[in-house]
């Protein structure tokens, strides 16, 4: 036993020493936490450069030594990778587990605040640049898939890293037919832009509402096999629910509901989707999902059975907006989601609106976000995907 | 169009299900090579029916559910056959085969019964080759942890494994590069959909640690290839983490909140 110990920080390094360097850094991590209580700083521009510079000459000097010392090559070596890696896999995993609280006091309720995961990035980096560093010099073209992803990977994690103090995602609320030149940070502050927008027009689409079988008693969806009865309306067609044929005599995308229960086809505000349908040949009647302006329209099948129809869901929601620039530029663009518009290094995307009012919404809400780090985040992560291509043809070459 | 779709379908199933068969039944030379024609010439019907449709359609079918699985059939094909003929694993065109064909079947059995509402973000050009490099990688990597419960029983019997373990490996690797390429396509589209590349979503935090620890397992095994026993138990454990961030996301406390859970 003593003997053990006594050879357990002596040199060559190896697991042991790794784990218990990441138990370390995992410790010291907390308590940091626990005594400071407040978030890890985010450096910003110039001080991100500065400190980018300093860590690469940091491991350029420890590469250099490499040859004269054993913990720095041990720095490079697989136990060094397990243990940088494990530990920031361990704090995922504690983060994937525990619900985290953004605004929360950082820790394990509140990791990407914590010192915890500051020490776990910076040791992972330090360990990935060195790895990277000992196959980059002396080069040999075999080791390029290993380049490409080592080496990616560091420069996708330093820049996202370092760049994270520059990141700005602002919310920017629009109302139809008035100019906004202004957005709003997470702490609420508002903040002047560049240019401004115009909401000429917030456009949504629905689906054709779906249809389901509820308790006339509770109003749920009831269920057959766990399975709840909903279905796309059968527009044009019937359909078999839970042993009823459910028939669609008329289908309306833009209806509103006249006296006697009986709903026309109109553009009017508040228009919505409206159904006559027939159960079974025998019952006829109409279902509505309704809105902010018209009560849902049931149709009763029994007692304790009706048809719905549900709230329909978006099928695409856009922004057209007329674009000032500082320059005096004007032009009209649409903002839509998976489509944001590229402007002055800003990309603005379509995120909300609201709600209640569905399609008739006045208000947009736009997310404003510039990442002046994305680029050098992309270089990596194209490297990345040159390397799985690499690894998918490679496979594992054999060591001899 | 669709309405010729049964023939080209019909001919596709056809032909790759004789393919699968013969593939199942009998391992000499000549049914090999019966069975590469057999697959090909069924894919070529199914490219045959997209070339037509596009034309017909005058946009690129990849708009609506059942356009997107014709093309889930069409890459798993493609796939499939350039792996099997790289690595010279049969039993990978034969998986990827039958899972185009399941794709095909469903679009002829089912064409109008799937739900057709497809949300905004979800609206994507990222989403088919995100989701598809994905279930690549699942299937690689399913297939290595299968390795790994064999040659946990093989060691059990005291038979060698380093054959099996070398076998694993590659598979591994082939299955850990599609599961970056997944990673880096779905950080690529949130950037589009959400406006950041990563947000420590549940199921990025889940997809990081699945990834994380088939790297573990990588790293492990390159240092010290003899000690078996331990990396057979991690390649076995590694899928039980993937398969939490797959399906076990849903119902963990922590994901309640995740953007990934559609409901």
């Amino acid at each position: 036993m003593n003997n053990n110990v006594r050879k357990f920080w002596r040199q060559p390094w190896g697991y042991p020493e790794g784990i218990l360097l990441a138990v370390g850094l995992f410790i010291t991590g907390l308590a940091l936490d626990f005594f400071t209580r407040t978030p890890i700083p985010k450096p910003t521009f110039p001080f991100n450069i500065s400190l980018g510079a300093l860590l690469i000459s940091i491991l350029a000097v420890l590469h250099f030594y490499r040859k004269s010392s054993r913990l720095i090559r041990w720095m490079s070596s697989v136990p060094a990778a397990i243990s940088a890696l494990g530990l920031f896999t361990l704090l995922s995993v504690l983060m994937g587990l525990i619900p985290q609280q953004a605004a929360g006091a950082p820790g394990l309720f509140n990791m990407l605040d914590s010192w915890a995961y500051l020490l776990s990035y910076a040791w992972l980096l330090i360990v990935l640049g060195l790895s990277a560093l000992k196959r980059i010099r002396p080069f040999k073209l075999k080791h390029t898939g290993y380049l490409l992803n080592h080496v990616g990977l560091w420069i996708a994690l330093a820049a996202a890293g370092l760049g994270a103090g520059d990141l700005s995602r602002l919310n920017m609320y629009l109302q139809e037919g008035q100019t906004t030149w202004y957005a709003y940070n997470e702490n609420r502050t508002r903040i002047e832009l560049p240019f401004a927008f115009k909401l000429k027009d917030f456009v949504l689409e629905n689906y054709p509402a779906k249809i389901a079988l509820i308790s006339q008693g509770n109003s749920e969806i009831l269920k057959q096999n766990g399975k709840p009865l909903i279905a796309d309306l059968p527009v044009d067609d019937s359909i078999n629910m839970a042993g009823y044929n459910i028939r669609t005599m008329t289908y309306i995308s833009n209806a509103i509901r006249m006296k006697e229960n009986h709903f026309q086809p109109s553009q009017d505000t508040g228009a919505v989707q409206a159904a006559m349908m027939s159960i079974n040949g025998v019952r006829y009647g109409w279902v509505s999902p309704g809105n902010f302006m018209y009560a849902s329209r049931l149709l009763s099948i029994n007692d304790s059975i009706a048809l719905a129809m549900l709230k329909p869901e978006p099928k695409r929601y856009a922004s057209e907006v007329e674009v000032f620039s500082k320059n005096g530029n004007r032009f009209e663009e649409v903002i839509e989601v998976n489509k944001p518009l590229r402007i002055e290094g800003w990309k603005v995307y379509q995120t909300d609106y609201d709600q209640r009012f569905g399609r008739w919404s006045r208000l947009s809400v736009l997310e404003l976000v510039r990442d002046p780090w994305l680029p050098v985040v992309y270089v990596g992560l194209f490297m990345m995907i040159a390397g799985a291509f690499w690894l998918i043809f490679q496979g594992k070459t054999r060591k001899s | 169009m669709w309405y010729y779709f049964e023939f080209f379908a019909l001919l596709s199933a056809g032909l790759w299900g004789l393919a699968l068969l013969f593939s199942l039944l009998m391992k000499k030379r000549l049914v090999k090579r019966l069975v590469e024609v057999f697959s090909i010439i069924g894919f070529l019907s199914l490219l045959a029916f997209i070339v037509l449709l596009w034309i017909n359609l005058q946009r690129p079918p990849m708009r609506t559910l059942g356009e997107t699985r014709l093309w889930y059939s069409f890459f798993l094909f493609i796939i499939g056959f350039v792996v099997y003929k790289r690595w010279n694993y049969p039993w990978f065109l034969s998986y990827s085969m039958f899972l185009a064909l399941v794709f095909v079947l469903l679009n002829l059995l089912k064409p109008e019964t799937h739900s057709k509402t497809l949300m905004p973000a979800l609206q994507s050009v990222w989403f088919v080759p995100h989701v598809i490099v994905y279930m690549i990688a699942y299937a690689f990597l399913g297939v290595s942890s299968l390795i790994g419960f064999k040659a946990l029983l093989d060691r059990h019997r005291n038979r060698s494994i380093t054959n099996l373990l070398q076998l694993a490996d590659n598979i591994v690797y082939i299955g850990f590069g599609f599961l970056t390429l997944g990673l880096i396509f779905g950080a690529l589209w949130a950037k589009e959909a959400w406006g950041h590349y990563w947000t420590w979503d549940p199921k990025e935090t889940w997809a990081f640690i699945t990834w994380a620890v088939y790297m573990l397992y990588m790293h492990l095994r390159y240092h010290k290839p003899h000690k078996t026993a331990q990396h057979t138990r991690w390649l076995a454990f590694a899928f039980l983490i993937l398969l939490i961030a797959w399906f076990g996301i849903n119902f963990l406390p922590a994901a309640q909140s995740s953007v990934h859970v559609y409901s």
